[in-house]
């Protein structure tokens, strides 16, 4: 069998560190935990690890010095940084002091995952397929078209968009701020919720058993095979 | 002692700059005078030489007439002060002959003129006796070894110069006084600003009293400029910590309502055998709940920040018609859904200097709000125009309308008009409308008529403001 992939959580505060830790083990990852930067880099220069979560507020070494310095040994894992800051500078910094991805927190887990999975995906290469599949549900990227076990669906472009990324994310929940900013590429929350709107008219086109795509209250949605 | 003068000396710019002034007048007063006393003294000195000359020349002539008895009636037939000054003497050198032919009676203690026949050619020599007394000697050669010296006192020189001197060592140590003083005052009159900065931050370090402000003396000069931009400074500050405390004071209000309603939805969920689904839903209304107040605070800490002007805008030009179009896309479900129509009248590509992020949130806001208070079966219109230099959109609705009594609070923070308390909104959206735009330096106004509709305008400079001081 093949070893799960291990991940660093870079954290000093306890509840965070644990929610994180648990909640990656629970998905099937090997995590380890490090209370502060100094530590956090010796880890991560003895370990291959597959990826890591730094937090930038730490004690002994700020998160920011740590990846400079991994960056600077030519490690190239690939990191995720949490941050209580919210500005674009501050991401703008993150991501110039060799971060991969930045996330604001407070943060649901769903979202830290996916956004580590994606950064795995693209460190490991992975092929990108033409055609996606679901359950039933099919898309293919070169023709455009969507199927649903015979049935072909029109979808509008945005739809489309919508439901690719849905499929690209199944069975793991994507958060309306990820749609957001994926869909819309928009950094900011409309009051009306827009997401809600879309993923309706995406739900009264393909699953209008309401069987596949699922809405988790105060998180986001989630594409699972009927 | 010195060392404390020397302490004070280089803490105290006014000291300094008034001392290196008294110097620099002293040197040049003092050199000033010098000279014009060195031109004057020349000038007395050949006036009396010129009188000598004469005198010499005409003893010469009268003396190869008649020789030394001619010369002693020349002498007689001088008026009677010349006579009492003048001094006649013949020396030969060959036999130490020596011819007193008249002497005034101090000058009978240098008859010899020590180390006067050593001069072969000059032709004069001064003796200066004291303050009062100063003679001068002229010699010529006569023939037959004979040397005519010639004296006079030339007391006058002393009794012009003398005055003269204590006049310019009044006059120098006068402007040398009057030179530290007008130093003094300059540099204390042009220190007054930097001592009444100093005072001012100190007060304000001291009290805590942020309203202190430094006078300003409408001079317009480097000082003037330097006080009014430390008083910009000491203003921007004061905003900034009264709009930090105010929305301080509101987030602490406003987060008191949804966090009492976490609490109660988390104990509805910790209840003693409560039923797990109910536990869930608990739960799940708690993350939404948790959601809405870390966008609240998002969106209280942009208001305050654009403000207080601290918001970083990156300003770029953009088309906003470009910007109103991807908004409409955005809203254009939610409008279907409502059964609106969204109508843009867009036509020509209008660029202004904006921060795109920002402006998409200002329509985007704008939008959502005309869409949430106009019924079903009513239209949202978004249309633009150029007005003098200012890029103005327009966004109206045929919505329910703003009654004239609500149409200044709806600008302001957590404002919620009767009717649209029933609505979902935290209240915040056209706060952050009102103040995102005027960060920009333009302006947000509203028409409406209750029933009829509302019209929203948001005008905007097409030209980037220069940095204002």
């Amino acid at each position: 069998m093949l070893e799960p992939m291990r991940i660093l959580v870079v954290e000093d505060d306890k509840k965070i560190a644990s929610f994180v830790v648990n909640g990656l083990k629970q998905s099937g990852y090997a995590a380890d935990h490090s209370a502060d930067g100094e530590n956090g880099l010796i880890m991560a220069q003895s370990i291959a690890y597959d990826a890591a979560v730094v937090d930038i507020m730490l004690p002994k070494l700020d998160g920011l010095s740590l990846i400079q310095q991994l960056r600077a040994k030519g490690t190239r894992i690939p990191v995720l940084i949490l941050s209580a800051k919210a500005s674009v500078d501050d991401r703008v910094k993150g991501l110039q002091a060799g971060g991969d991805d930045y996330l604001t927190k407070p943060f649901a887990f769903s979202e830290l995952l996916a956004r580590i999975q994606a950064l795995i995906r693209r460190s490991t290469q992975a092929t990108e397929p033409t055609r996606l599949v679901v359950g039933d549900l099919t898309l293919d990227l070169l023709t455009r078209e969507v199927q649903r076990g015979d049935e072909k669906i029109d979808l509008q472009p945005r739809e489309f968009a919508m439901l690719e990324y849905l499929m690209r994310n199944a069975n793991r929940t994507v958060t309306k701020t990820m749609i957001l900013e994926h869909i819309f590429d928009y950094s900011f929350d409309p009051q009306t919720n827009v997401v809600d709107v879309l993923v309706h008219r995406l739900r009264s086109k393909v699953d209008k058993d309401r069987a596949m795509l699922h809405t988790i209250r105060g998180v986001g949605y989630v594409l699972r095979p009927a | 002692m010195s060392s404390g003068l020397l302490e004070s000396l280089r803490r105290n710019i006014g000291l300094r700059l008034s001392l290196m002034y008294a110097l620099i007048f002293t040197l040049s007063s003092v050199a000033l005078l010098a000279l014009a006393y060195y031109l004057l003294a020349a000038a007395v000195g050949s006036k009396d030489q010129e009188v000598l000359e004469a005198r010499l020349k005409e003893a010469a002539v009268v003396y190869q007439a008649g020789g030394a008895i001619a010369l002693r009636s020349w002498v007689h037939s001088q008026p009677l002060e010349v006579q009492n000054t003048m001094f006649v003497h013949l020396v030969n050198s060959y036999n130490n002959a020596d011819l007193v032919i008249s002497a005034p009676e101090d000058w009978v203690a240098f008859k010899d003129v020590p180390g006067f026949e050593g001069f072969l050619r000059a032709a004069y020599l001064r003796i200066p006796q004291n303050a009062e007394r100063d003679y001068t000697l002229g010699r010529v050669k006569l023939p037959g070894g004979w040397v005519l010296q010639i004296g006079r006192t030339t007391n006058s020189r002393e009794a012009i110069l003398n005055p003269i001197r204590r006049s310019f060592l009044v006059m120098g140590s006068m402007t040398v006084v009057l030179g530290f003083l007008a130093g003094a005052f300059f540099s204390h009159r042009a220190m007054q600003p930097v001592r009444q900065i100093v005072s001012t931050a100190r007060s304000i370090i001291r009290t805590g009293q942020l309203d202190a402000r430094v006078p300003v003396r409408q001079s317009d000069d480097e000082f003037d400029e330097l006080v009014r931009l430390f008083n910009t400074l000491l203003d921007k500050n004061q905003a900034l910590i009264r709009a930090m405390r105010e929305s301080l004071d509101n987030v602490a209000h406003d987060l008191r309502t949804p966090l009492a309603r976490l609490r109660g939805m988390a104990e509805t969920a910790l209840q003693p055998g409560a039923d797990p689904a109910a536990a869930r839903e608990a739960l799940a209304d708690c993350l939404e709940e948790s959601e809405r107040v870390l966008s609240m605070l998002n969106t209280l800490m942009d208001i305050t920040e654009a403000e207080a002007g601290m918001m970083k805008l990156r300003r770029e030009p953009a088309d906003l018609c470009q910007l109103a179009r991807e908004v409409v896309e955005l809203y254009e479900y939610v409008a279907e859904e409502k059964k609106i129509t969204i109508r843009t009248e867009l036509p020509l590509p209008c660029e202004a200097p904006v921060d795109r992020t920002r402006m998409r949130q200002v329509f985007a806001n704008l939008l959502d709000n005309a869409i949430k208070y106009t019924p079903a079966g009513g239209s949202v219109t978004i249309s633009v125009r150029d007005e003098s230099g200012r890029a103005v959109m327009v966004f109206r609705d045929t919505g329910i309308g703003i009654p004239i009594e609500e149409q200044d609070k709806i600008w302001s923070r957590l404002y919620r008009g009767d009717k649209s308390r029933s609505q979902r909104g935290l209240g915040l959206g056209l706060s952050l409308v009102k103040a995102v735009v005027e960060a920009h330096g333009g302006k947000a106004t509203v028409t409406s008529q209750v029933n009829q509709g509302s019209e929203f305008i948001v005008s905007l400079p097409k030209q980037s403001p220069a940095l204002a001081a």
